[in-house]
């Protein structure tokens, strides 16, 4: 049961250090968005809105992890049943097989840079968003075809 | 007994037993010895191993 806790302690680490990050990102484009924005034209706003959503949206996701572990470690029937989830062979064959955890890594990666991209070209930003999205999209299309094939 | 129950006794999910049953998925060394000493017998006795080729 020590192991079990010591690994959502370590994810919840993991999860705090994400949210403290989307969380100055969404200030500094904030703040952007404060000083830079009066008078931006209609392609200009749409993309600062489309940033500030997608950080929000991966900084409502950390905070929900945060939440999720939290309430982990207060049930132990909730944690057991965790543990077993992540730790099922079957999935981790079916990740192996999809090449999962390479795959969904790029497509944050790729959106996280499309992100930071987008404060200097829109081109690059517009380029990496869809291509994570598009590798997003396939992992899990990936992954419901084997879970049903294995 | 149910699938969950085992499941939860080999520390395993219902869907990976469920899969294991209809032959989708090929139990590792591991888990195929903590469900045949869940039942108390041997791996043989537990698993098929008829269609297994000699090479």
């Amino acid at each position: 049961m020590d192991k079990m806790r010591q690994e959502v302690k370590e994810k919840l680490t993991y999860w705090t250090r994400i949210c403290a990050m989307f969380t100055c990102l969404i200030m500094a484009e904030s703040l952007r968005h404060f000083h830079s924005n009066a008078g931006a034209d209609n392609f200009n706003s749409f993309f600062d809105g489309f940033q500030f959503g997608i950080s929000l949206v991966f900084l409502i996701y950390a905070l929900k992890n945060i939440v999720t572990h939290r309430n982990l470690l207060k049930d132990e029937a909730q944690l057991k049943r965790w543990y077993i989830q992540v730790h099922d062979e079957r999935t981790a064959a079916i990740c192996a097989k999809t090449g999962g955890i390479p795959m969904h890594t790029c497509g944050v990666l790729f959106v996280g840079a499309g992100i930071i991209a987008g404060y200097f070209n829109i081109t690059v930003f517009i380029t990496l968003t869809v291509c994570g999205v598009f590798l997003l999209i396939v992992c899990k299309g990936l992954y419901v075809y084997y879970s049903r094939k294995m | 007994m149910s699938q969950e129950d085992l499941a939860c006794a080999v520390g395993t999910t219902r869907q990976t037993i469920t899969s294991i049953e209809v032959e989708k998925y090929t139990a590792s060394l591991v888990l195929a010895y903590k469900i045949a000493r869940y039942f108390g017998l041997s791996i043989e006795e537990v698993f098929d191993f008829s269609d297994v080729e000699e090479i």
